[in-house]
């Protein structure tokens, strides 16, 4: 059993995680829990884009936006022409709020 | 303990139909979806919606919360929350049926009414053994750019899920110091090993994964590395050049105005962003006042100003000759 104490030091065990660490096709999987034809679904709506080369790797961000796809799906009963529509939006939204931001200065 | 009232949080009368409860159900969810909303509570919103609907949706389970609610509102209650003597949930909560927040995160208010049975189930499976690695708990922290500038340890509290005596696993509340390293951007990752949630048989934790998000700050702005500030000029400052005291995340320096500078200029300071292997620049941006005309002399050098120019800032090409 694991002792709560009121405060715990988290010592010098933090790893900075690089931005643009890059994920196999297996390790994509295994995170997301999916299998293979799982995420080539994804990749066929265009939900996530990998990097080309010899072998499929997938960025950092292409690994949270799948995660949240996930998410969304699961708790919003969305299929996936719906919630590549809804990231699609999200992004947009974002992108002029940051541009609102900047105007406003 | 508190009692919550589910018809409240989903904004519904009690006598609303199970139609009614999963059209509101689904409205709300994507309202208040943490993935959606950028409010800062839509993920504690999302958890009691979550809860709610769970209950409300299900006729059975309704009863049971209605007959509870009117023993509550009977007034006893008081002093907070508690079922009557001898309560137990004829239902229990599938987790295959949880529809909301994904886990078994549930408040306390839940778990008291509809949690007994389901524990039971968690702990018949530990008794077949077996070792699995806790869950891996991702989080974010709000840090000031100055923390982000200089480095920080900053206090964040989170749900975990903690191992109890009888083998369930329930949320608690817990702070944990987490050092932030000097240079971090927004939007950057974090890890904390060991600091998920635990182990199961001889499995370790799981690890925290912690989004820093860099907050808004009134002078400073940043993009990645990059700082941006804005610094007022006077228009004799920005015609003849001169050398002005600008704010740094690492205190004031001199920096040179060049002659004829414009409004909206960005001037760099190499190297004055957030540090790093490759540190980010700060961009200085001119911003030209315009001070106000008011004795006799000040409205003569106006004047002046006006004799020596011949400028129309409303013609097409901006009227500069």
């Amino acid at each position: 059993m694991r002792k709560t104490s009121d405060h715990e030091e988290s010592g010098n065990d933090v790893e900075v995680l690089e931005k643009d660490r890059e994920y196999t096709l297996t390790e994509v999987c295994t995170i997301c829990r999916l299998d293979e034809n799982g995420v080539q679904e994804y990749l066929d709506y265009g939900v996530v884009v990998y990097e080309s080369s010899d072998e499929a790797r997938f960025r950092q961000s292409q690994l949270d936006r799948l995660l949240r796809a996930r998410r969304l799906q699961e708790d919003l009963e969305l299929n996936h022409a719906g919630v590549a529509l809804a990231l699609d939006l999200l992004d947009t939204i974002a992108r002029l709020k940051r541009e609102i931001a900047l105007l406003k200065r | 303990m508190e009692f919550v009232d589910y018809y409240k949080v989903m904004g519904l009368e009690e006598d609303a139909s199970t139609d009614e409860i999963k059209r509101t159900y689904r409205k709300l969810a994507r309202k208040y979806h943490p993935d959606v909303s950028k409010e800062p509570d839509s993920e504690a919103r999302f958890k009691e919606l979550g809860e709610a609907y769970n209950v409300l949706k299900d006729a059975d389970r309704r009863r049971e919360y209605d007959e509870l609610k009117q023993y509550q509102s009977s007034g006893a209650g008081a002093g907070g929350f508690r079922p009557p003597p001898g309560w137990q949930s004829r239902e229990s909560i599938n987790p295959e049926d949880f529809s909301g927040p994904a886990g078994a995160d549930y408040s306390d208010f839940f778990e008291q009414i509809f949690g007994s049975r389901f524990r039971q189930q968690g702990s018949a499976h530990t008794e077949q053994h077996f070792d699995a690695r806790g869950q891996d708990i991702h989080s974010s922290l709000p840090v000031s750019i100055q923390d982000a500038f200089n480095g920080a340890t900053v206090e964040l509290s989170l749900s975990t899920p903690v191992v109890h005596h009888d083998g369930s696993i329930r949320n608690e509340q817990k702070k944990l110091k987490v050092k932030v390293p000097a240079g971090v951007t927004n939007g950057q990752k974090i890890r904390l090993r060991g600091q998920g949630g635990p182990g199961v048989g001889k499995g370790g934790s799981g690890d925290l994964y912690i989004e820093i998000q860099i907050r808004e700050d009134s002078r400073f702005h940043l993009d990645g590395k990059d700082v941006s500030v804005s610094v007022p000029v006077t228009p004799w400052e920005a015609a003849l050049g001169a050398s002005i005291d600008v704010p740094t995340l690492n205190g004031t320096v001199k920096m040179t105005v060049p002659a004829n500078a414009r409004q909206g200029q960005r001037l760099r300071l190499k190297g004055r962003g957030l540090p790093g292997k490759t540190p980010g620049d700060q961009y200085v941006i001119l911003s030209v006042i315009v001070p106000k005309a008011e004795t006799d002399e000040q409205k003569k050098a106006y004047q002046t100003m006006s004799e020596l120019w011949s400028v129309d800032p409303r013609a097409r090409d901006g009227g500069i000759s």
